[in-house]
């Protein structure tokens, strides 16, 4: 038997599901007991999907592998229907990482914590399924799967009283306008690519072809129906507002999961259901959403150079930062898209420790307000290096993993117009300005200790623990890692986004 | 033996990691011992290196970075004359100036985490040097940056020092980006970006896209050797200590800018535009940081803007195919320039961290600060072109490469192509001239000011260690006898060094190469350069030390100053007042707070005081760029953050939202609760239906 | 006149007196009497249609009415037995709970 026919995509779906259940269920074992239980699964859910990526590992293999592919509903052409190539593979480990991380770091949730342990694992489950979905429907529950955890935790264990529900309901509500039309697209694919008498059929592979079949008009509609899930999800200006506030209101854990992986969602979907299932279309709108990528990454460079609380300022970075994304993904060609799915990858490393350390320090400081922080580098030098290390990484240097995104992002974009490139290094530059606009703020200047808030702080005032120790410096090494030797991600990737690449331009120009 | 740059790059670096990693379980003698070792040695592999010059075809190390479809990137270290060249200036400059760092940080609590970065900063500057590609280069590009950045703030409670840091990364961040943009033209047009593929592609020959990529990387290269428009984080980098403004800011970073034209000279001398801006350019910033340094009270920033004008020399020669001049002044620069700034360190650290010139005097005449005097005067000679120092030669090779008095000069390929005329080259050629005699000029003012004349320091200078004064005294020989490389009666090493590479080109390029004729020295080239130097020299000597000069208020601040020679500036007498009482209190703190001392680019500084404010605060940049980008650009992220996203946040919210609300509350009416209201709806509803279908529905 | 329109005819008479049973009357044990009688309007339509066209399909609706009438009889009757027993006056108007 092959390796790849074990179900494994399906495993790694539904164990953090049934570890959910259990951590509900198991009421009388002691939190501490739960959340090593918790740790635990997430850190062998992590190791299972190394398989699946270390079996892509020398970047030869082509196509899906590691398909499922199980009858469900035969008149709307759902199957149950899974699979991974070595963009999936990626996406797949980058989600399990980030659980892990986010489960560890959320060791010391005061309420309901088994609850809160468990809705993670389930957001973990489900953006995996979304990551390893070849069939739209099944891609479509598992997209709306993820609201759910999502919600529950903004809503119930957000930082404001007042306006955690507000941000949980805005995000909910944006997202779900976004991914209707997304339903009603399909169900018009559903009916429009159905031969008269026929099985319907929402296969990706399949259904690519028939998409190119269709009028131009309708691909286009059908596209811009698609990319308004997506571009709530991402998110990209202006359809962003939800954001902000639930970065912020989000419990760390939860705002590590949002900002590290459910983003990469909307990205990968662009890139999965937009460039390649609609190539024509895409390339038709690229100009469109290139310019909105454009508008995403200047505008969330200048909002985070305004902002105030730390969390905000990292939530409005990441807006900038997914802008680069997208605007590998519309870039249409492989060092854009090779870029983008790095970066997603670079930036579900970076980000996530970011709102990491700064939960840390705020958790030392009792306050989130830049304003109130200055000179702490002689307090807590070896946070401040961390920080820095952090900052640089986000801002983009040469020689740690951001850059090696960035840098392949806008040469995609260079490519298809040097005008896109050269508005995206203003964006390189502004982040450069905020960055350390952050970093000097809280490091550097004259010391400032009177104004922190010591009734708030949940931490003594002590430089880094042995446990933030363990947490960071796996992430520090990776950043490294990546930083000098990018070809770990991208020689992966190379075979399989020049096939679908190829496969893509053959459609569109094939009708 | 090519082999052991890969050892060059390697020391460093685990020097660095030891002093991050470890450098408070060292003790200081320990991490001193780390940095300067780790250095020291890599002088060695250089010299060894460069010593047994068998450059390799092709370069060692190498991995590859990233693969993306066509863009295979790898990475590789490469030996070759140009730089082993600057291997050589980076470690053995570089190791002078660790070893005087450990006597002038001698005080300092964070003595590791100095030497840490100091370390950082060989290792990312060798990287950019000995990268065999454009990536490599980037990547040492902007991590030479960053340990810039970082060793400006160093003093990180200083909120001056903080801003300055600030200023520089995002301006070598903008510097970044243009090469970035230099390398996406590169990569595009030639598919490769190892200089071995790159620089001798076929499609050199021709297209537009040479003058874009040489536009680009001048960005590039004008960010980080401070050259208009992007110079004016230069002199605020002066709030680094002054080991660092040595080392960085003097003789190795800034010249990186430099290294790159001469480095991607195919593709700077196959474009027309690059004829004509790199050498307005040039001289222009030349000029410009020249008349910036005659109204400079502070001897460091005497020195920066004196740094950026010898840089644009640099450029001059780069831009007119000058190779070998630039990168022969670039080495006597660094020997010189470094020279003054350590000399300018021994005054400081002997006064306690004072560095403004108005309260200095007479220094040569204390015994702990002779030393410096001597050191000071040493490198003031050479860059004012003295014959026999090493700047003489290398400015002469520069002036000797425009055609001052017109004759018969021969344009290369590249100032023919872009229809560059020789009047304009002549042009250039007198601005470096008049830059000279400004420079020579400033230079003594500073040394008249702070060595000659009455006293005006409190208290006693102290003595400086030797570990001071020896890299000093090694850095004074080097200015005096650096020169001798070029001549042809001496080693005459250079131009056969640079030959491997000048050879490589010609086969494959436009050749734009203009060797220094070292044996052509001509009179009168000699007579106008060595003729501005003296000029300058002597009217400083008049100025400052042999007709005193009255000074302009009758303030009771400047009343006290009136004995003195003339050291007093045309000053706001109220500024000046407060800021001799600052400076007692700066002395014990060790420091000065240039912040008040200085109020920065304000508007009523701006125009308080004329010609003198107007060069002060160089020419008034940095208040434009505050006027065009730093204050709008602040004030749309203020907006856009606390008032446009909220705004926008709140209409969704009240719009959408309230208009959803609004709708549902009207719709509500229509439930009364009475079941037979319902009933009677679903009737209703039913007639209708039925009534479609027997009027419309038949119809068809 | 034939034997089909005559008993449309008594079915829409049927169906009509229904309706303005449940409509008019406040006592929900009428009403639902009264929605009894729509529904046997409506089987008495069907049983016509098919003994006319000669096909099964109206006595399978039939059936099926009758069985979905019962089902709904039982739990109409269970409520209103229900709400007499809270109120022990019943009539519609008063009930209207579920106001908007």
């Amino acid at each position: 038997m092959n390796m790849a026919d074990f179900p494994l995509l399906s495993v790694l779906i539904f164990l953090p599901f049934v570890g959910a259940i259990l951590l509900v269920a198991l009421a009388n074992v002691p939190a501490k007991t739960l959340h090593s239980l918790a740790v635990f699964l997430a850190a062998f859910e992590f190791g299972l999907s190394l398989v699946i990526l270390f079996y892509f590992a020398d970047g030869s293999k082509r196509g899906y592998y590691w398909g499922e592919n199980i009858e469900w509903v035969r008149p709307l052409g759902l199957n149950y229907q899974l699979g991974a190539d070595s963009i999936s593979a990626w996406l797949i480990v980058l989600t399990t990482f980030v659980t892990l991380i986010a489960v560890i770091s959320a060791a010391n949730m005061s309420q309901r914590p088994r609850l809160y342990w468990a809705w993670l694992l389930a957001l973990g489950g489900s953006i995996v399924g979304v990551f390893s979905s070849v069939n739209l429907l099944v891609f479509y529950v598992f997209w709306e799967v993820m609201l759910i955890p999502a919600y529950f935790m903004i809503g119930s264990w957000g930082a404001t009283p007042g306006l955690r529900a507000k941000a949980a309901i805005r995000f909910v509500l944006y997202t779900l306008a976004g991914s209707l039309l997304m339903l009603i697209a399909m169900l018009a694919l559903i009916f429009s690519t159905t031969p008269a008498g026929g099985t319907p059929s929402l296969d990706f592979v399949t259904i690519r072809q028939a998409v190119a079949n269709l009028p131009e008009d309708t691909q286009r509609w059908l596209f811009l129906a698609f990319a308004a899930a997506f571009v709530v999800k991402v998110p990209l200006v202006p359809f962003h507002s939800w954001q902000p506030d639930a970065y912020v209101e989000a419990p760390t854990p939860t705002t590590v999961m949002l900002a590290g992986v459910m983003s990469k969602t909307g990205a990968y979907g662009f890139l999965r259901f937009g460039v390649l299932l609609f190539p024509a279309a895409a390339s038709f709108y690229a100009p469109l959403l290139c310019g909105l990528a454009l508008a995403s990454i200047i505008y969330g460079a200048l909002a985070a150079l305004g902002a105030r609380e730390l969390k905000r300022i990292l939530a409005y970075s990441s807006l900038s930062h997914l802008g680069f994304i997208v605007l590998g993904i519309f870039a249409l060609n492989n060092q854009g898209v090779n870029g983008a799915v790095l970066q997603m990858v670079n930036h579900g490393i970076t980000t996530p420790a970011l709102f990491l350390a700064a939960a840390a320090l705020t958790a030392r400081t009792g306050t989130n307000d830049l304003q109130k922080m200055g000179g702490l580098q002689g307090k807590w030098p070896r946070m401040a290096a961390l920080f820095l290390i952090l900052s640089l990484a986000s801002l983009g240097l040469p020689g740690l993993n951001q850059f090696a995104g960035e840098f392949l992002i806008l040469g995609g974009a260079f490519q298809s117009s040097p005008v896109y490139a050269i508005i995206g290094v203003i964006g390189v530059v502004l982040a450069a300005w905020y960055m350390m606009r952050v970093f000097q703020g809280i490091w550097h200047g004259p010391e400032q200790t009177s104004l922190l808030d010591q009734q708030a702080a949940t931490l003594p005032p002590t430089d880094m623990r042995p446990s933030e120790y363990a947490l960071f410096v796996p992430l520090v090494l990776l950043i490294i890692v990546l930083g000098v030797a990018p070809v770990i991600v991208t020689g992966v990737l190379d075979t399989t986004i020049t096939d679908w690449l190829t496969q893509a331009a053959k459609l569109a120009s094939g009708r | 033996m090519p082999e052991a740059i890969g050892l060059v790059l390697l020391l460093p670096f685990l020097g660095f990691l030891i002093n991050a990693l470890f450098g408070n379980r060292l003790s200081k003698a320990a991490s001193a011992w780390v940095a300067c070792g780790a250095v020291g040695l890599a002088f060695v592999a250089a010299v060894v290196m460069a010593l047994t010059p068998n450059w390799p075809n092709g370069a060692a190390l190498t991995y590859d970075w990233t693969l993306s479809g066509s863009w295979k990137i790898s990475f590789g270290l490469l030996a070759d004359p140009l730089s082993a060249w600057m291997c050589l200036i980076i470690t053995g400059v570089g190791f002078l100036i660790h070893v005087y760092s450990i006597g002038y940080m001698s005080h300092e609590p964070d003595f590791r985490r100095y030497f840490a970065y100091l370390n950082l900063f060989v290792t990312a500057m060798l990287l950019l040097v000995t990268s065999d590609n454009f990536v490599g280069l980037l990547i040492g590009w902007a991590n030479v940056g960053l340990a810039s950045f970082l060793l400006i703030g160093f003093y990180t409670e200083r909120p001056s020092a903080v801003a300055a840091a600030r200023k520089a990364i995002v301006i070598n961040t903008i510097g970044d980006v243009g090469l970035i943009l230099g390398i996406f033209t590169i990569i595009t047009n030639t598919g490769s970006l190892t200089y071995r593929e790159a620089l001798t592609s076929g499609n050199i020959a021709s297209g537009d896209w040479r003058n874009w990529a040489a536009l680009f990387l001048f960005i590039a290269c004008a960010a980080k050797s401070a050259q208009i428009p992007l110079q004016t984080w230069l002199p605020d980098a002066m709030e680094g200590p002054t080991p660092v403004s040595a080392l960085i800011h003097a003789a190795t970073m800034v010249t990186a800018g430099v290294y790159l034209v001469v480095r991607a000279h195919t593709i700077f001398g196959a474009s027309e535009w690059a004829a004509w801006f790199i050498p307005i350019i040039g001289a222009l910033t030349a000029f410009y940081a020249a008349t910036c340094a005659l109204a400079q009270t502070d001897l460091k920033r005497v020195l920066a803007y004196s740094t950026i004008s010898q840089l644009g020399y640099m450029f001059m020669a780069a831009g007119v195919g000058a190779y070998e001049a630039s990168m022969f002044h670039l080495l006597t620069h660094a020997f010189f320039k470094a020279l003054l700034f350590l000399s300018a360190g021994l005054v400081i650290h002997a006064l306690a961290g004072e560095q403004d010139m108005r309260n200095m005097g007479g220094l040569r005449r204390e015994g702990a600060t002779r030393f410096a005097a001597i050191s000071f005067i040493i490198g003031a000679l050479a860059i004012s072109g003295i014959p026999i120092f090493s700047g003489f030669f290398s400015k002469e090779a520069i002036l000797g490469s425009f055609p001052l008095l017109g004759g018969d000069y021969v344009l290369n390929a590249s100032q023919q192509a872009a229809g560059v005329p020789v009047w304009f080259l002549a042009l250039i050629g007198w601005v470096g001239v008049v830059t000279a005699f400004i420079t020579a000029f400033y230079m003594f003012r500073a040394y008249f000011l702070t060595f000659e004349g009455k006293t005006r320091f409190e208290g006693h200078p102290h003595a400086n260690p030797q570990s001071m004064t020896v890299p000093v005294g090694v850095l004074a020989v080097l200015t005096t006898v650096g020169g001798f490389l070029a001549f042809e009666g001496g080693w005459n090493t250079l131009e056969t060094w640079f030959a491997p590479i000048k050879d490589e080109v010609a086969q494959n390029g436009p050749n734009v190469w203009r060797s220094i004729e070292t044996n052509r020295f001509d009179v009168v080239g000699l007579v106008i350069g060595v003729g501005a130097g003296v000029a300058g020299i002597a009217l400083a000597y008049i100025i400052y030390m042999a007709r005193p000069v009255r000074v302009k208020s009758t303030a009771t601040a400047l009343a006290t100053m009136a004995d003195s020679p003339k050291p007093v500036l045309v000053e706001n007498p109220k500024m000046y007042a407060a800021k001799a009482t600052q400076s007692r209190r700066a002395a014990e703190i060790g420091y000065i707070d240039r912040e008040r001392s200085n109020p920065g680019p304000g508007v009523n500084a701006f125009l308080r005081s004329g010609l003198n404010t107007f060069l002060l605060y160089g020419w008034g940049f940095d208040l434009l760029y505050n006027l065009l980008i730093v204050w709008p650009g602040k004030g749309t992220a203020s907006l856009v953050a606390h008032w446009f996203d909220r705004g926008v946040e709140q209409a969704v919210d009240s719009g959408l939202g309230g208009s959803t609300a609004g709708a549902s509350k009207a719709a509500r009416r229509t439930e009364t609760g009475f079941v037979r209201n319902y009933a009677l709806g679903i009737l209703l509803g039913a007639v209708a239906i039925l009534i479609y279908v027997a009027v419309i529905g038949l119809q068809r | 006149m034939t034997s089909i329109t005559f008993t449309l005819i008594v079915s829409a008479i049927i169906f009509a007196l229904g309706t303005m049973g449940v409509l008019l009357r406040r006592n929900p044990l009428v009403q639902f009497m009264s929605i009894e009688l729509m529904l046997n309007a409506v089987n008495l339509a069907f049983i016509s249609f098919s003994g006319t066209l000669g096909t099964s399909e109206g006595q399978i609706f039939v059936l099926m009415v009758l069985t979905v009438a019962a089902a709904e009889a039982v739990v109409g009757l269970a409520i209103i037995v229900a709400l007499f027993r809270r109120r022990r006056r019943i009539d519609v108007d008063d009930i209207h709970a579920m106001e908007g």
